[in-house]
C-alpha cells in the first residue's frame, strides 16, 4: 500500500470506494483525509448531493403509494389537529365539533382524539396521533355530488340491491347504516347521509385500532361511531 | 513515497469500486492518480474497463435466467 505510517482509511483507494459504495462516509473521509484540492472536494459532493434529489424524488413516488408522499407533504403539509377545511373545536370533556365550512355542516367527535385532513375533503379521527395520514380509525369522507337526489340515494342504499343497511333519518334527512363484521378486529361501520344529490360518508375501520396501539372494543367503537353519525347536522 | 503501481489491498479496493460502479469508480481513480500515479492510474483505468466488461456479462447472463425461471 506504499506509505504504511498512512491507516488505510486514509488512502485515496478508500475514500474513492466509499465514494462509490456508501457515498456519504467518502464524502466524510475525501474532506477529513485526502489532500485533494478544494474545488474537486466541492465539485464531487455537489455530485453526489445532486444525485440525491432524483432518488429522493423516486422514493417519494414510491412511498406515495402506501399513502404518503414526501413531495405531497412538501406542497401541501397536513398536520394532525390542523385542518385547512374543518373547524374543530371542543365543547366538553367527552366531545368537540367539527364544522365544514365550505359544505356548511357538522358533526361531533370524540374530545380526546386526533384528526387530520383528508384528501380531497375528508378529514379522519383516532385515538392516537400516531400514523394519521392512513392510520385513521373513524373518517367522514369527501361530500360526493351525485346527478339527482335518486343516485344519491342509490349509492347510499349500496348498488348492489341485496345490501344490509338499514334506512334512518338524521337531522333530517334520509340517511342508511351498515354494520359488516368482516373485520378480525370489529365492525365496519358506514353510515351515508343524503342531503339533496349530495351525500356524506362516516366510516369506522377498526382494523386501525391496531396501527395506534389503543385498545377499544367493539361496543365503545361503535358508540363513537353512532354518535359522531348521529350528531350530523346542516349549519343553517 | 507511495509506488506508482497498484498491487495488494489497493488492488483489491480498484476491483470492488470498479466492479460497484465501473464509470464513477473509473473516472474518480483514473483523475485524482493521473498526474501524480501514471502507471496506478492507468491500471485503475484498466481494471474498471474490465469491471464493466464483467458487470455487462453478468447483466445479460442474469437476464437471460430471470426471463427463463419465469417462462417455467
Amino acid at each position: 500500500m506504499g506509505n504504511p505510517s498512512k491507516p488505510i482509511w486514509q488512502s485515496d483507494a478508500f475514500i474513492i470506494l466509499c465514494l462509490v459504495i456508501f457515498w456519504p462516509a467518502g464524502i466524510f473521509l475525501m474532506w477529513k483525509y485526502s489532500p485533494w484540492r478544494k474545488f474537486v472536494k466541492g465539485l464531487l459532493t455537489a455530485f453526489f448531493l445532486i444525485g440525491v434529489i432524483p432518488l429522493l424524488f423516486i422514493w417519494s413516488l414510491l412511498s406515495g403509494l402506501r399513502g404518503y408522499s414526501l413531495i405531497d407533504n412538501l406542497l401541501n403539509p397536513r398536520t394532525v389537529n390542523q385542518s385547512k377545511l374543518y373547524n374543530c373545536v371542543v365543547l366538553n370533556f367527552d366531545w368537540g365539533k367539527c364544522t365544514n365550512r365550505k359544505h356548511n355542516f357538522s358533526f361531533e367527535y370524540p374530545a380526546k382524539w386526533s384528526y387530520i385532513d383528508l384528501k380531497p375533503e375528508g378529514i379522519g379521527f383516532s385515538p392516537s396521533d400516531k400514523n394519521m395520514s392512513d392510520g385513521f380509525v373513524i373518517s367522514m369522507g369527501s361530500p360526493s355530488e351525485w346527478k339527482s337526489e335518486e343516485e344519491a340515494k342509490k349509492f347510499a342504499n349500496g348498488y348492489s340491491g341485496s345490501s344490509s343497511r338499514q334506512e334512518t333519518t338524521i337531522d333530517g334527512l334520509y340517511a342508511t347504516k351498515d354494520y359488516k363484521a368482516f373485520s378480525e378486529n370489529g365492525i365496519v361501520a358506514t353510515a351515508v347521509i343524503v342531503d339533496g344529490k349530495t351525500t356524506y360518508e362516516f366510516m369506522s375501520l377498526p382494523d386501525n385500532l391496531k396501527k395506534a396501539s389503543v385498545s377499544l372494543t367493539n361496543s365503545e367503537l361503535q358508540s363513537i361511531f353512532d354518535h359522531m353519525a348521529n350528531s350530523f347536522a346542516k349549519e343553517k | 513515497m507511495d509506488e506508482d503501481i497498484l498491487r495488494g489491498r489497493e488492488k483489491v479496493i480498484v476491483w470492488i469500486a470498479g466492479l460497484a460502479n465501473p464509470l464513477i469508480a473509473g473516472f474518480l481513480f483514473y483523475y485524482s492518480w493521473r498526474k501524480k500515479f501514471p502507471n496506478k492510474a492507468k491500471q485503475a483505468n484498466t481494471i474498471s474497463f474490465l469491471a464493466l466488461g464483467i458487470d455487462l456479462t453478468l447483466y445479460l447472463l442474469l437476464q437471460n435466467w430471470f426471463k427463463l425461471s419465469n417462462t417455467f
